[in-house]
């Protein structure tokens, strides 16, 4: 049979409908004011540089006696954990009785381009981590990292077993060469010493760009054609734009730490041959003696769980466990399942472990 | 049926179909200008609301009827011949969009969302025009008798030949380009942080033809000959450096077209699986049944091939291939930069950057010192003090000075021009000497004190 029941006063009907709506909608679209995004009440205990360390204002009465402190990636902004009151890590994580604490890097500038790893860990976690404990009166805290945030985590709490209690990594890349890597294999060709000579910083648009070629058609096109149908809905377009702006709220990258990383991680995998070295002193994943927790999203595109998984023979630790969640490596964090599962999951892990 | 429904109402009353359309159009502008709200949460847009007049004025003149269609027009009387989808002022979208004072190319951030909808709007509408016209042809096809599979075969190659040759300027004015939207984006970000966006690579490619560089005709060869002429004079180093950059211009324009060719293959691949996809849904009796049902569907095949293609070997190559060209030429430009602003003693990027690194390098500094400060501060030196103390109390500093003295004084009378005294002297030493050996060996209290000096 002939493969199209649509006629041609369908079609253009259909097109008709489509303009309308896109007419109508702009409208709301205009009238849908500033969106807001980090939605708990927080505090900021310590500033170093451009980096704020927030404390989160507890919403259950008693509280675990350990902080947590949740470290995120370099790449966009941290509020995607605590994107909407329905949608938050964070709040999940104070609801479950955790003292949560939060780093936030900031947008790093022309000034900022000499920042290596060193820096940011060995310096600006170090510092949250040593401000946490004195203000804790404790010797060691609990980490959660986020993504490359959960890198980061892995190497500071390597390097600084004595402060770390409980180690949480979710959705992190340990070994950066696994086949299914789409931006391991766009990062191997790449002339890192060249493009951080040249531009400094690297744009988070470049970024942006990046991830949007893993899916081009459907994260440029379909995505919006999507929206025009969200147009008379405001709060799912609310929802919808929240999360839009997070996407496209994208830090620059300060040029010496994105070089390190990407020759150290990505073009070397220096993680897992225990080559990468920070400070002057090697990072030997197997320091990592403590509780380790590792959670993963089996549908994650950008950090596949193969990559994620590889910590498990890597640390030194006899308590590992992991956590898959099914969905994606933002599902984890924003999805309606995420928070009945992943804050919980968490949480119930660090009561068991003090 | 299905077919019935084709062979009927495809050919049936367009002239019919373009006036009601066009009547919607007025109303609904009109209304929207009736109206005459402003979009007060976009920065920017306040009051932009304004009816074009001169747009309608334009399709009025074109068409010489209210249908507003102009007689004869490529898309000969297909609604999709309203003015604002004939690229007037270059993107057709945009033409409507500032019609509704919603958002222009040159709008502020803010405005982002709204540009990004109007895009994938403008992408879906040109896609609409291309299929309407795919399938106006199968239509007159099959009334003709054919067979509608060949009718199809030929649509698709015929959008497949879009992209033989297809250059990304050119590309935004065709009616097809829906079809290379995502890579369009890509391109331009790319070229946002750069300095090609000046436009000088196109003019580059303006003046070597359309196809960029054509090795037939001995221009690269002449240009990289030329480009390879040792530098001459005072100059010569400035002049070997400007050829370098235009080798790595050179070197930059046939990465990107390189890139060019295989997206567009994707393109292409996906063409023949939406028709593989197609002839399927005809064979399962599952048909499409809205025009967007179709967009998804190309979107599905092409984010299946899509995804293959940058997998392999040949995408990724390629790709850094034109990123680092791209890179090499911007670096190149930010030192004629550097060198023109030096020129003009300015501060460079390069003495800048250094100043950046003399900051970050001395921040680092300080912050060793105030933890060294600090660990100073906060330890306990109590266990250590009370160590030390001990120490002294065991050698018994007060009898080691005191024997010291009395040494002093024996090395005094022991002198030949005091030998009267010195008996006497010898003697009231005596005793505390013999005091001090009790507690401890003279010669190592003498030593320990030494040393402790």
């Amino acid at each position: 049979m002939f493969p199209f029941t649509m006629t041609p006063q369908q079609a253009a009907e259909e097109l008709l409908q489509f303009n309308k709506k896109l007419a109508a909608g702009v409208t709301t679209l205009g009238e849908a004011g500033p969106i807001s995004a980090g939605v708990s009440s927080r505090e900021a205990v310590f500033t170093d540089d451009k980096v704020v360390l927030y404390r989160y204002h507890p919403r259950v009465e008693k509280r675990h006696r350990v902080p947590v402190l949740v470290v995120y990636a370099l790449v966009n902004r941290p509020y995607m954990a605590d994107l909407q009151e329905d949608r938050s890590l964070i709040r999940g994580l104070l609801d479950e009785g955790m003292d949560v604490y939060l780093i936030d890097w900031g947008y790093p500038d022309a000034s900022d381009c000499c920042l290596g790893l060193d820096d940011y860990i060995n310096g600006y976690i170090h510092r949250c981590v040593s401000h946490i404990c004195e203000a804790h009166d404790l010797y060691r805290i609990n980490l959660l990292g986020i993504c490359q945030g959960g890198t980061f985590s892995l190497c500071y709490t390597a390097l600084h077993p004595e402060k770390v209690r409980n180690l949480v990594t979710t959705v992190t890349p340990v070994d950066f060469q696994t086949p299914d890597n789409l931006l391991s294999h766009w990062a191997r060709k790449l002339d890192v010493d060249l493009l951080v000579d040249t531009m400094g910083n690297i744009p988070g648009d470049l970024l942006n760009q990046t991830f949007l070629a893993m899916s081009p058609y459907r994260l440029s096109g379909q995505k919006y054609l999507d929206m025009v149908d969200l147009l008379d809905q405001p709060d799912k377009l609310k929802n919808f734009l929240r999360m839009e702006k997070w996407i496209f709220d994208s830090p620059d990258q300060a040029g010496e730490a994105f070089r390190q990383f990407i020759k150290d991680f990505y073009q070397c995998n220096g993680l897992v041959k225990g080559e990468v070295v920070i400070g002057g002193q090697q990072v030997n994943l197997k320091n990592i003696t403590m509780p380790v927790y590792n959670v993963f999203a089996t549908l994650d595109h950008l950090v596949p769980p193969a990559a994620s998984q590889a910590l498990k023979g890597l640390v030194g630790s006899e308590d590992y466990s992991e956590f898959a969640f099914k969905g994606g490596h933002i599902g984890i964090y924003v999805s309606g399942r995420a928070q009945k599962e992943v804050p919980p999951a968490i949480a119930n892990w660090l009561k068991a472990r003090g | 049926m299905a077919d019935d429904t084709f062979s009927v109402d495809w050919m049936q009353g367009w002239t019919e179909l373009q006036r009601k359309i066009w009547n919607e159009w007025i109303a609904m502008a009109g209304e929207h200008l009736q109206g005459s709200r402003g979009f007060p949460g976009l920065p920017g847009m306040e009051g932009a609301n304004q009816w074009p007049m001169q747009w309608l004025q334009q399709a009025m003149a074109a068409s010489g009827s209210p249908a507003g269609f102009p007689a004869g027009s490529a898309m000969g009387g297909l609604p999709w011949s309203l003015p604002w989808m004939q690229g007037l002022a270059g993107n057709p979208m945009d033409d409507w969009a500032r019609s509704f004072g919603v958002y222009t190319p040159e709008a502020k951030p803010e405005q982002a969302m709204m540009g990004h909808m109007m895009e994938a709007a403008n992408g879906f509408v040109r896609l609409s025009k291309g299929i309407f016209e795919a399938l106006q042809n199968m239509g007159e096809g099959v009334q003709a008798g054919n067979d509608w599979t060949k009718a199809l075969d030929r649509s698709i190659q015929q959008a497949k030949s879009f992209f033989s040759g297809l250059d990304t300027g050119k590309a935004a004015t065709e009616s097809m380009a829906a079809w290379s939207q995502p890579m369009q984006a890509w391109a331009e970000a790319l070229q946002s942080n750069s300095a090609l966006s000046s436009g000088v690579l196109q003019n580059l490619m303006a003046g070597s033809g359309s196809g960029g560089w054509p090795a037939a005709d001995g221009m690269e060869a002449w240009f990289k000959q030329l480009m390879g002429m040792p530098g001459l004079g005072p100059n010569r180093e400035k002049q070997e450096r400007m050829q370098a950059g235009m080798r790595d211009l050179m070197v930059y324009q046939k990465a990107a077209q390189k890139f060019q060719a295989l997206n567009n293959q994707v393109n292409v691949k996906a063409l023949d699986l939406l028709h593989k996809r197609l002839l399927e849904r005809a064979a399962t009796d599952a048909p499409i049944e809205s025009m967007r049902d179709l967009y998804v569907l190309w979107v599905d095949c092409s984010e299946e091939v899509n995804a293959e293609f940058v997998r392999g070997q040949t995408f990724q190559q390629a790709n850094s291939e034109m990123v680092n060209a791209m890179v090499r030429v911007q670096n190149h430009v930010q030192t004629a930069m550097d060198e023109m602003l030096g020129t003009f003693h300015l501060p460079t990027r390069r003495e800048l950057n250094s100043a950046h690194r003399q900051v970050h390098d001395l921040k680092r500094r300080v912050r060793k010192l105030e933890e060294d400060l600090k660990s100073v501060r906060t330890q306990d030196h109590t266990a250590e003090l009370r160590s030390i103390r001990d120490d002294l109390d065991r050698l018994d500093v007060r009898n080691l000075r005191q024997e010291l003295s009395d040494m002093k004084t024996l090395l005094e009378s022991a002198r030949p021009d005091s030998s009267g005294s010195a008996a006497k002297k010898a003697a009231s030493v005596s005793r505390p000497r013999a005091a001090a050996r009790e507690k401890t060996d003279s010669a190592s209290v003498v030593a320990a004190a030494r040393k402790g000096e």
